[in-house]
């Protein structure tokens, strides 16, 4: 309403209150909620779509805080995971809007519950496997998602519309073998990458939730900000020789090409998934461990210090290990001190 | 960097030629999109601008 908290917006010919009408009766999934999917979030939370839900399996780190901007200096004291400390600061930014922060990791078992009743899904994600799962899991669905990226200086957005636009496997049929693409670790990333990539996705939501979908990005969006250099590029039609949108094997959803490892973009580790559904007693293990190694105990997760790696231990049976980026050893250390 | 190519090279060629990994890099002949199965016939022609871009999947 006019005078009312976004009368600004509904000033914008694009939207008017119609279209702030109906981003209040919206409902997004944010998948991934750090320097990407959290100021995603905090846009779509202070522009009022009316249901947020959010999806993270990490904690805040000293080396995010550089350019994931829901996080500061206390939130790493206080040991959180982001999913938890997101829809708090999310909630006190608009108590209108409907914030769900979920702490897990995405995954086979999971991500068609995740995406139940929502109308858009923006990728917040830091790692190719993921995406191909949420790429699956929206086409199987016939639910739009947008495709967000960023390394280094550069970035890439994409709104796939199923049936109607390229896929993320028509584009890249295939993802590039582990350790083939460059990662934050290796390429690095500063923090307006992320910031803009942010922004784009967040008016292709804005667009799609308040009735403009004709006039979402036609392309994927790329960008250098050191170079200089920004364009959308044209796409062909969706591929009949897409396995994904074309010939709807859903290969990632069903699980046959998903990791249970997965190395973190921008720190030095690797997540654990446990082989099928998993419950752990964190109280149990904290007990069982030496006290002296012991850094946090709360009901989010236990973390732990041995042999020189930490460990981020999560109720569902997911480790996150320091230390290390190399799978095996990974999977070596969750046998040994997790071992399901 | 802008580097001429001779008229004529397919965009395989071109991959290899600057030694990039052709899993996963975006190709684009004048702001259109080359698809991954169309690099070992698609033909560079005088004037055209190509660019290969790494895709970015970091957040």
């Amino acid at each position: 309403m006019p005078g009312g908290r976004h009368r600004k917006q509904e000033l914008f010919p694009g939207l008017g209150t119609e279209g702030q009408a109906a981003l209040a009766r919206s409902t997004v999934l944010v998948a991934g909620c750090g320097a990407t999917g959290g100021t995603i979030a905090a846009l779509l939370v202070r522009a009022g779509v009316g249901r947020v839900r959010i999806v993270d399996r990490d904690f805040p780190e000293l080396t995010n805080l550089g350019r994931q901007l829901l996080y500061d200096e206390a939130d790493l004291a206080a040991g959180l995971p982001k999913a938890v400390i997101a829809r708090e600061k999310l909630g006190r930014m608009n108590s209108e809007v409907e914030v769900e922060g979920i702490v897990a990791d995405i995954n086979p078992g999971n991500v068609l519950d995740l995406i139940e009743g929502v109308d858009l899904i923006l990728d917040g994600l830091d790692n190719q496997a993921t995406r191909y799962l949420i790429n699956d899991a929206a086409v199987s669905r016939g639910l739009p998602w947008v495709y967000v990226g960023c390394l280094g200086s550069a970035g890439n957005v994409m709104t796939v519309i199923p049936g109607r636009s390229s896929c993320l496997r028509c584009l890249f049929p295939h993802p590039a073998p582990p350790g083939t693409l460059p990662t934050c670790d290796t390429a690095g990333i500063i923090g307006p990458a992320p910031s803009l990539v942010a922004s784009a996705a967040a008016a292709e939501a804005l667009k799609l939730l308040s009735g403009s979908g004709d006039l979402l990005t036609r392309g994927l969006f790329t960008f250098d900000l050191w170079t200089d250099n920004f364009r959308v590029i044209s796409l062909p039609a969706p591929s009949p020789a897409c396995p994904c949108c074309g010939e709807r094997r859903f290969e990632f959803l069903a699980g046959w090409l998903y990791s249970g490892a997965a190395t973190m973009c921008g720190i030095d580790a690797v997540q654990i998934n446990p082989p099928g559904a998993a419950r752990l007693n964190l109280a149990g293990l904290a007990g069982r461990l030496d006290p002296e190694a012991l850094i946090s105990v709360n009901k989010y997760l236990v973390r732990f210090q041995a042999e020189g790696f930490s460990f981020a231990v999560f109720p569902d049976g997911r480790v996150i290990i320091h230390g290390t980026t190399d799978h095996g050893q990974a999977r070596a250390l969750y046998d040994r001190y997790i071992g399901f | 960097m802008a580097e001429e190519v001779p008229e004529g090279v397919r965009v395989a060629e071109l991959i290899d030629l600057f030694k990039e990994n052709d899993q996963s890099l975006i190709v684009e002949v004048n702001r259109r999109f080359v698809h991954p199965r169309d690099y070992r016939t698609y033909e560079i022609k005088a004037g055209d601008q190509v660019e290969l871009i790494l895709p970015a999947f970091g957040g």
